[in-house]
């Protein structure tokens, strides 16, 4: 499957990056696709185009705060789950997936 | 006809105890009648008499007159006016006011907020945490027994006085002989002065006779008339010092009566915290002070004199704790915090842990600046830079030498000259400086001959006013005025190099031709004290201070003749930038970081060098660690500074390298602004602490921390002992604060708290492995075992930082790395696999 996900914390210190570096290693074990990208204190980072979004099958919003630039998203069926959720379970992430 | 000299008040605390003191000391070297006239007031004073100066209620800033007439008029006006010009307005700097936490208060650190604690809170005035049981000291009493004083005749109560007033004189007399120099001595003095005070003996006489009553009742009612005069003065400092007027007359009543029923001698059964309601300053001199670990009085102004000697002798002290003597009770269990203004009762296990583990890390803190004290003047790459201390006692001399100095760098001699009325013989400056040879053993010591001038009064020197006393009469150009006075004082410095290691330094030169006949008297002294069969040292280095900017040009001729130089940096700043440093109007020129003066410096030492003579710095400029990098970069041979100062400049000369202090000095001195090369001074302090996010010293794998808080607190400690953060309870509250956010554990045994902030100097990592698991968050999460705290300073610049810790998140997430960082058995691997890690992002 092809997927793409946004991770989000309050401070973007470090969650951000650990929920990002979970979902990259996670789904890539599970043989998916993913383009992770980082809204942290560096700003947004892995930036996600408006095509990489749409050729994708589910968006995955691995985020503590709003995520920013939110129009990208318009068409596309999001799983939005805890940044926590994402560091210290992935694998119950992508068992729903399927 | 009275000659009449004109003045501002120019004290911040008016005119009190202390400076009153000295004023009638110069007063009463003249026999001239000397009035003090407030303008403001129309008070007019005697001003030979302490109470009757400070009775005139005198705030800064009055406008004032002195009248004085009388056979030395003429003497008395001079050296009044240069007194009130000159010394005076800096007589009460040094004994100021205790700075007092200023601002909101701060929020107890979370350890301690977490417990329920009963605790007061007061003012802290003299730092420092203490527990022992308390002792609760009773204030003393200023009541006349019941039924009255007994009274005799008036002639009979008047001798009664004058018995009494010569009882306490003589023991303060012998307080003050036995008290060490500093604020003890300054307070005892001022009492002293009261006691001899003619105007206040007067008043108490006089009351005796008009109303024929007790000698009790005059002291209270002179006492009453004082403080009533002080109440109203609308000066908080000076209503404070009603409580030394209080202390002088109950000290009185007590040598006419004895001690009043219900006050006994104050005996401590041990080492204790005070409890009081108030405490005279006689009551504390008169206390063991090794047994006294902590003070809490329920009010005593922050200015008293007893709030001043807890600080000079670094005891924990909080005042303005209301009820203090009712609320705790005597041998109650208490821990005095006068970090934070808390006296907190019976504390509870948790509690005393936070304090026992608050004293451990202030017992490293201080073992740590004693290592620097300790450690040799050589720089990283092994340049050698002797730090030495400057002086004027032979306290200091020790204290130094305790403090890790390598050598007396300038002993000043002026204070041996001052507030008396003839010059000291040679015999006492022997004394005095055979002292200082004999405790610097074989390190050296550079006595500085006497450095005066028209700023200075000295009475028996008798020298002219002068618009310009930087620029005129002093130092050196005095000596051929006054040859038996610089005589003595170079006889005793040659007979006391007999001893030890002296060297002689001759300020204000700008000459050769001074140092030629400064060289002639030497040989001529030490002829003398040849033939006289008294022994000396006849190679004593001879060096002159460089402070006339007209020496650095010199540098050549004068190598001939003399061994040393010293740079006085403070007069070399004030003279080559033509910076007058007491001008408010143009201070803000006065700095040593002016590019042209390291310039000057550096062209001096490259001239000295090139002679092959030795040079070092003794002005304010050496005790700044943020210019030491400079003094390596330019190759200066010592450098001599305040003796508190020294661990830190030693700290900074072991991290620096030769190499990038002479690249800074180089880059420095082509800067346009002062304000630019300190700046570039201070990003270069900080790249020497933050050269690494991590070090061995912020790693502790075998805690003890029993708790989130305990594990938290000690991760900011250790950042802060490493001198990475300045300010260890708002760093803590930083991490507490995204805490709440939402917890950091992120599963594995592994937390990683952080924060960002304006007291984090250099971003950095702490890591701590705990001995026992503890909860992070919720009871049902894994415990936490491995802790790492990520500070990032709010002045990062970019986002390089960010990055490595971004990077060492995504790291984390992997077992195996987690695996090395967590079975790690040395702090140095887990530096060290960190340290690879984030070089790698």
């Amino acid at each position: 499957m092809k997927l793409v996900a946004v991770t989000a914390c309050p401070t973007g210190i470090a969650h951000t990056y650990m929920a990002a570096e979970q979902l990259e290693k996670t789904a890539k074990k599970h043989g998916h696709t993913i383009k992770v990208e980082t809204q942290g204190a560096m700003g947004i980072e892995n930036e996600l185009s408006q095509g990489e979004i749409d050729g994708a099958e589910l968006a995955i919003f691995a985020v503590g705060i709003p995520v920013r630039n939110m129009e990208r998203f318009a068409k596309i069926k999001i799983v939005e789950v805890a940044v926590q959720d994402a560091i210290k379970n992935p694998e119950s992430i992508f068992s729903k997936i399927g | 006809m009275p000659k009449e000299l004109h003045f501002t008040f120019p004290l911040k605390n008016g005119m009190h105890a202390r400076p009153a003191s000295l004023f009638q000391d110069l007063a009463n070297a003249y026999r001239a009648r000397i009035t003090f006239v407030n303008r403001q007031t129309g008070v007019t004073a005697n001003g030979k008499s302490t109470l009757s100066l400070v009775g005139t209620i005198t705030r800064e800033g009055d406008p004032c007159s002195l009248l004085i007439e009388g056979e030395d008029e003429q003497a008395a006006f001079a050296g009044m006016e240069k007194f009130l010009n000159e010394e005076f307005p800096a007589c009460d700097d040094d004994l100021v006011v205790p700075e007092v936490m200023a601002g909101a208060p701060r929020p107890l650190p979370r350890a301690l907020r977490h417990e329920h604690m009963q605790f007061e809170s007061g003012i802290s005035v003299s730092r420092g945490v203490a527990r022992a049981p308390a002792a609760l000291v009773s204030s003393r009493s200023l009541e006349p027994p019941l039924g009255g004083w007994p009274k005799g005749t008036d002639d009979g109560e008047v001798a009664r006085l004058a018995k009494a007033l010569r009882e306490v004189q003589g023991n303060l007399q012998a307080q003050t002989a036995s008290a060490p120099q500093g604020v003890e001595q300054a307070v005892l003095k001022a009492y002293l002065s009261i006691v001899a005070d003619p105007d206040y003996r007067t008043r108490v006489e006089e009351t005796l006779r008009v109303r024929h009553c007790s000698v009790g009742e005059a002291l209270m009612e002179t006492a009453h008339h004082y403080t009533e005069i002080l109440a109203r003065s609308g000066s908080v400092y000076l209503q404070e010092r009603v409580l030394d007027v209080r202390d002088v007359t109950s000290q009185l009543v007590t040598a006419v009566y004895g001690p009043a029923a219900g006050e006994r001698e104050i005996v401590l059964g041990g080492e204790c915290v005070c409890v009081a309601e108030n405490l005279a300053p006689s009551q504390f001199i008169s206390l063991d002070k090794r047994l006294v670990k902590g003070l809490v009085l329920a009010h005593s102004g922050v200015t008293s004199h007893t709030v001043i000697l807890a600080r000079a002798f670094g005891i924990p002290c909080i005042t303005g704790v209301p009820d203090a003597h009712r609320k705790i009770a005597a041998g109650e269990d208490v821990i005095v915090d006068a970090d934070r203004g808390l006296v907190i009762h019976t504390p509870s296990d948790r509690v005393a842990r936070f304090y026992v583990r608050a004293t451990e890390k202030a017992g490293r803190m201080k073992a740590k600046l004693r290592r620097f004290a300790a450690l040799p003047g050589i720089s990283a790459d092994g340049r050698r830079l002797e730090v030495a201390a400057n002086a004027s006692s032979c306290e200091e001399v020790e204290a130094a030498f305790g403090g890790g100095a390598e050598g007396i760098g300038l002993f000043r001699t002026e204070i041996l000259f001052m507030d008396r009325t003839e010059p000291p013989e040679e015999e006492e400056q022997f004394r005095l400086y055979s002292q200082v040879a004999k405790s610097a053993g074989d390190r050296s010591a550079i006595i500085r001959t006497l450095d005066i001038g028209g700023d200075k009064p000295i009475p028996y020197l008798n020298l002219p006013s002068e618009e310009n006393p930087f620029l005129g009469y002093r130092a050196v150009r005095l000596y051929d005025e006054f040859p038996q006075i610089i005589n003595a004082q170079l006889r005793a410095i040659l007979r006391a190099s007999a001893f030890g290691k002296l060297k002689i330094m001759f300020p204000m030169i700008c000459s050769l031709q001074e140092v030629r006949s400064l060289k002639a008297r030497l040989r001529q002294l030490t002829g003398e004290l040849d033939a006289e069969g008294l022994s000396c040292d006849h190679r004593i280095p001879i060096g002159i201070m460089v402070e006339i900017p007209s020496v650095a040009f010199i540098i050549d001729q004068l190598s001939q003749e003399v061994d040393f130089f010293s740079i006085g940096s403070n007069d070399l700043t004030q003279y080559f930038l033509a910076v007058d440093r007491s001008n408010p109007k143009v201070s803000s020129l006065y700095t040593s970081f002016h590019p042209s003066f390291l310039r000057l410096l550096k062209h001096i030492v490259d001239e000295v060098h090139r002679h092959g003579k030795w040079v070092g710095l003794c002005g304010e400029l050496g005790g700044n660690p943020l210019a030491a990098p400079l003094f390596l970069g330019c190759g200066i041979d010592e450098v001599s500074l305040a003796i508190p100062l020294i661990p830190a400049v030693k700290e900074v000369v072991h991290s620096c390298r030769t190499p990038m202090c002479e690249e800074l000095l180089k880059s420095v001195t082509q800067m346009e602004r002062p304000e630019d090369v300190e700046a570039a001074l201070k990003a270069f302090a900080l790249s020497l602490k933050g050269g690494s996010l991590i070090s061995e010293e912020l790693v502790q794998l075998s805690s003890q921390a029993g708790t989130k808080d305990e594990a938290i607190r000690e991760l900011v400690d250790l950042l802060h002992l490493a001198g990475r953060v300045d300010d260890p309870d708002l760093v803590e509250e930083a991490v507490w604060a995204r805490e709440e956010t939402y917890a950091t554990g992120m599963g594995f045994g592994v937390a990683i708290p952080h924060c960002k902030s304006p007291h984090v100097g250099a971003s950095s990592i702490a890591v701590l492995k705990l001995e026992a698991p503890v909860m992070w968050k919720m009871p049902d999460e894994d415990p936490v075992e491995f802790v790492i705290l990520i500070a990032i300073s709010a002045s990062a610049k970019g986002d390089e930082h960010l990055r490595i810790i971004a990077g060492l998140a995504r790291k984390l997430m992997h077992e195996e790395f987690r695996r090395q960082l967590i079975d790690a058995e040395e702090p140095g691997t887990v530096a060290s696999l960190l340290t690879r890690q984030l070089a790698a992002v």
